[in-house]
Parts: C-alpha cells; structure tokens; sequence
C-alpha cells in the first residue's frame, strides 16, 4: 500500500496539471497522430495549413513512420498504355482490402508520357526506361516516379551504342539511398563486354553513373522479367541457371546458381519472389498445376531448400498467366498471388493452402479507356505509398 | 455485482460507470492497475457533454466485444453482420457538431481510447480544406501569400 501512495499523488496531479490545458491548443503529439491516420493526397495538402505542419509533415521521422504503416498494406501497381496511345497510366489497388471483400477499387496515380517500360519498383518509387535510337547511337532515358507524391526525377542517359541495356531500382537500407542499377549486356557481334552502372537517385547532387567491376567473370545477353529486391540486395534471373544477386550497400555484384533439378524448358516460367525474408524461385509446370517453390536457404553456400505445391486450377500456371499479362508472382507473408486475366487477382495462401480471387474494378472506366481498349496491362505486387521526396 | 467506477467533469458532476466501461481507457486501467480511483477520477478537462458521449461509446464497445464473445463459435455467420452493426453505429455515433467531435477528440487523446481516436480524428478531418482545417485547429497562417502559392504549387494534383 505503501508503494502506492506516491504513484496515486503522481497520477492525480499529471491529471490536474492537464486539466490547465484549454481545448484550444492541441499537443503537437495529437497533431502527429492525426496526421499519421491521413492518406497521402491529404498530407500534401496539409503541408500548406502552417509551416509546423509543413515540417512535420516532410520531416524524416514522418516519412519513415508513414512508410513503416505502408508496408502493412502493401499495393498492387498496374501500369497500362492503351491501344494508339503514347500515354501510359498508373493505377493502384490494396493487396488486401479485408479478407471478405472480393473486389477492390484501383485508385488512378498518374499518367506518364512517353512510351517507357516499367522496370522495377522499391519502396514505392517506380523506375521507367525507354530508349531513343538515333542510330548508331542509342541513349536510354532512364526516370524514377513516385506515384504516391508524383515526383518525377530524371537520370542521365546511358549511351549503349546497339547493346541492350537494363535498368533495375534498388535501395541502400543503411545509408538511405535509392539506386539505379543498370547493365549493358554482353554483344556478340561487336564483342563488347557488359558492363554494370550504378547511379544514386538525388535531387541535392549531381547524378552520374558509376562503373562497377565485373569480378564475376559471367556474361549474359538479358535481364529476365521479374527481378526482386530483398533485404540490400537486388536478385535477377539471367538464365534458367543462373541468378545475379547485387548488394546495393557495397555495390557488388555475384553470381548464385540454380539447383539443377529446378530448370525447366520454358524461361519465363518461373518467377522470383521474397519468401520471408529469403529468396524464393518459384517454378511452374502448365502441365500439371503443380508449382516448385525453391529457397535459397544460405546466400553464400548456395544451398537452396524446395517444396511443390498443388495449386487449383483456377489460379492457372505461372506460363499461362503471362500469355495474357506480363506480371509478378509475389509471396507477402507466405501468400502467394497469381495474376490470371487482367482485372482478376488470385491469391494462393501457401500455409493455409486456400484461394481467393479479387477483381480489381476502377480502371477500366472512362470513356477513353472503352475506345481505345487496352494494350499491355503489368501487374506488380508489393507496391508501397511512401511520401518521401528525393 | 462488478465494481463501479466514479468519473468527474470539468463541471464537477459525478458518472458512475461499470469498471469494465472504464477499462476501455487505457489512462484509466493504469489508474484502476495502481489501485488509485478510490474516491471517483476527477477529470478537469473533459466536461459533461463529452463525458457522457465517451462513456456511451465505451459502453457500446465492451457490450459488443461481450456479444462477439458468446457468438465466437459462429462468427462466420454473424461476425460479419455485427462488425456492420459496430461499424454503423459509430459513424451514427460521431454525427455532432464540430466542438463537440473536437472535444470527444482531445478526450479520447487523454484518456487513451484508441478507437475512439482513431473515428473522431478521421471524421474531422474528412474531406477538411487547408482553410477548414486552419480553422477548427485555431492555426494562424504563417505563410505569405508567395510561400503558399509554392507549396501548393509543388503538389497541385493533390488539390483537385
């Protein structure tokens, strides 16, 4: 009882001395915590209503708070041009609106103009690359979006020459850096040697492409769709064999084999996709439903674990999606979700080995849209709203 | 015969509520932790008006958490349906003039009520204009009519 006494003193008096307040000024604690219950449109507003708010608002502490919250509820990212149109658009869906709904809204993001390809997105910074050729001369433009805030950044081009360039976007988890990470492929005819670049994504520095050096001794011709970054590191399939891993802290790049029993005929059959933390390659067979997931369970010895799962048949093959939409396979948290026909998302829960089809609605309204008809429709899983500016 | 707790307002009227109902807030389960309620829980800065309404939802949440507990077995039946009816009844709930959802508010901060937060902070700010919100958080613009411009300017699409 004793020990009570000053612990009730204490308390009554923290609630009289709060009781002085009038209801007029709000601690700035509430006003963080309103503001961290808004969407994104609405803070970019609000960044106008005072310059506290302003500053809390773009404050490091925010952004990153803001975005710890974002990836929670990861987005599906879908990028469209239409039919006889040069612009492309952005649209956006919750990955899980709540478990009953079978449809969700897609939110428009925004329109880009130029005919790019999207290559990549990490922690909701969208990275586009389109190349014009004024031959022998070819200069790929390179441009990261943030569809959240719509800041625009362009990289300097990248002159290849007639080799084919790649570009993937990367984050540096300890210094806080986004990256591009970009490789001019092998070319047998000239027997120019590929190269690897790297450029810091800044708006307060003068943005350059760093060479890196090639310790690896491989060469390869493409980047393989589907790329995927995990923890500091960026992995990307070059072959049914063999996967480049790059670590974007100390901007090395490795090669990492595959298990032989996983190739199979068909390249883009498989996909990789972030299994808790680790990598997963998942690898599909069309004849049979039946789907390989292999987990690289030690990065450096190259040991990888693998399991098959039966998945129903209304999620399709990997292979067969793709005919109709080149898109990502993504496991969050043990899901796995499967892109059938535009508009209709598939989720294959691994562990609870149950199935859940969403349709997206929202994208395909708007009178232009019903004219013109789509063109290619890309789906990426694990988009996430940030509101940090570059 | 569950234990009762004793709330005060700023106006010095005295609620008696269930201790199940207090413990909705978190401030006040500290309290009821460190065994120092006896004698009712003065509350200075919340008046009656507020009061009651906090002490209404609070009621509504323990008696529906209570509801969801005995129908836990067929949730999949009737989870649903009374998630809709919780749901409803909160947005019936904060239906009040603008004072008041500020003041359920700045209570629901002190006391430590996160959903009820989470619904009054929402409902304020929904659909709110810079000048709207400027106004029920009594800020003085301190921008010149320039810098505003600027900011607005850098983030246009976000006011259409």
């Amino acid at each position: 009882m004793k020990d009570s006494q000053p612990s009730l003193s204490r308390r009554r008096r923290d609630l009289y001395h709060v009781g002085n307040c009038t209801t007029t000024t709000i601690p700035l604690d509430l006003i963080i915590e309103i503001l961290s219950l808004l969407p994104a449109k609405s803070l970019l507003q609000f960044q106008s209503v005072s310059k506290l708010w302003f500053s809390t608002i773009r404050s490091k502490t925010f952004v990153d708070s803001f975005l710890t919250r974002s990836k929670n509820r990861p987005r599906l990212l879908f990028t469209f041009y239409l039919k006889n149109s040069w612009e492309k658009f952005l649209f956006s869906a919750p990955e899980y609106d709540d478990d009953k709904s079978s449809s969700v809204l897609a939110r428009y993001d925004m329109t880009i103009s130029d005919l790019d390809e999207i290559c990549g997105s990490v922690n909701g910074f969208v990275c586009f690359r389109s190349v014009v050729s004024s031959k022998p001369v070819c200069n790929n433009k390179t441009t990261v979006y943030n569809p959240t805030t719509r800041q625009i950044m362009k990289l300097p081009d990248v002159t290849s020459g007639r080799r084919y360039v790649d570009a993937l976007i990367a984050y540096d988890t300890v210094e806080d850096q986004y990256k591009v990470f970009c490789v001019k492929m092998f070319d047998r005819k000239t027997q120019q040697q590929q190269e690897h670049f790297v450029c810091t994504v800044s708006s307060s520095q003068k943005q350059e492409w760093r060479k890196i050096e090639n310790t690896t001794g491989g060469s390869y011709k493409c980047v393989l769709l589907g790329h995927i970054f995990i923890d500091g590191a960026l992995y990307y399939r070059i072959d049914q064999s063999r996967i480049v891993r790059f670590d974007v802290r100390a901007e090395k790049i490795e090669i990492i084999k595959t298990p032989k029993e996983s190739h199979v005929s068909v390249a883009y059959d498989s996909a990789l996709i972030d299994y808790n933390g680790k990598l997963g390659r998942l690898v599909g067979s069309c004849a049979n439903n039946l789907v390989t997931l292999w987990v690289l369970e030690d990065v450096e010895k190259q040991e990888w674990s693998s399991m098959t799962h039966a998945v129903p048949y209304q999620c399709g093959s990997i292979h067969r999606d793709r005919v109709f939409v080149v898109c990502e396979a993504g496991i969050h948290a043990g899901v796995t979700m499967m892109f059938r026909l535009p508009f209709r998302v598939c989720y294959y829960d691994l562990n609870k080995k149950n199935i859940r089809e969403v349709e997206i609605r929202g994208m395909e309204d708007g009178d232009l849209r019903r004219v013109h008809g789509f063109g290619v429709l890309t789906g990426y899983t694990g988009h996430i709203e940030n509101i940090s500016f570059l | 015969m569950s234990k009762k707790i004793i709330f005060e307002s700023s106006e010095g009227e005295s609620f008696e509520v269930d201790e199940a109902v207090a413990l909705e807030c978190q401030t006040i389960k500290n309290m009821i932790e460190d065994d120092c309620t006896d004698g009712g829980i003065p509350l200075a800065n919340v008046n009656s008006a507020t009061l009651t309404k906090v002490i209404d939802y609070c009621k509504k949440h323990v008696e529906a958490a209570a509801a969801a507990e005995a129908n836990a077995g067929d949730k999949d039946i009737y989870g649903a349906n009374k998630d809709i009816e919780l749901k409803t009844w909160d947005e019936e709930f904060v239906k009040v003039d603008q004072p008041l959802l500020f003041d359920l508010m700045l209570a629901a901060n002190f006391l430590i009520i996160p959903g009820l937060l989470d619904l009054t902070c929402k409902t304020m700010m929904r659909g709110k204009t810079v000048l709207q919100i400027r106004e029920i958080f009594h800020i003085k613009k301190d921008y010149t009519d320039a810098e505003e411009a600027e900011v607005r300017k850098e983030n246009a699409w976000a006011f259409e």
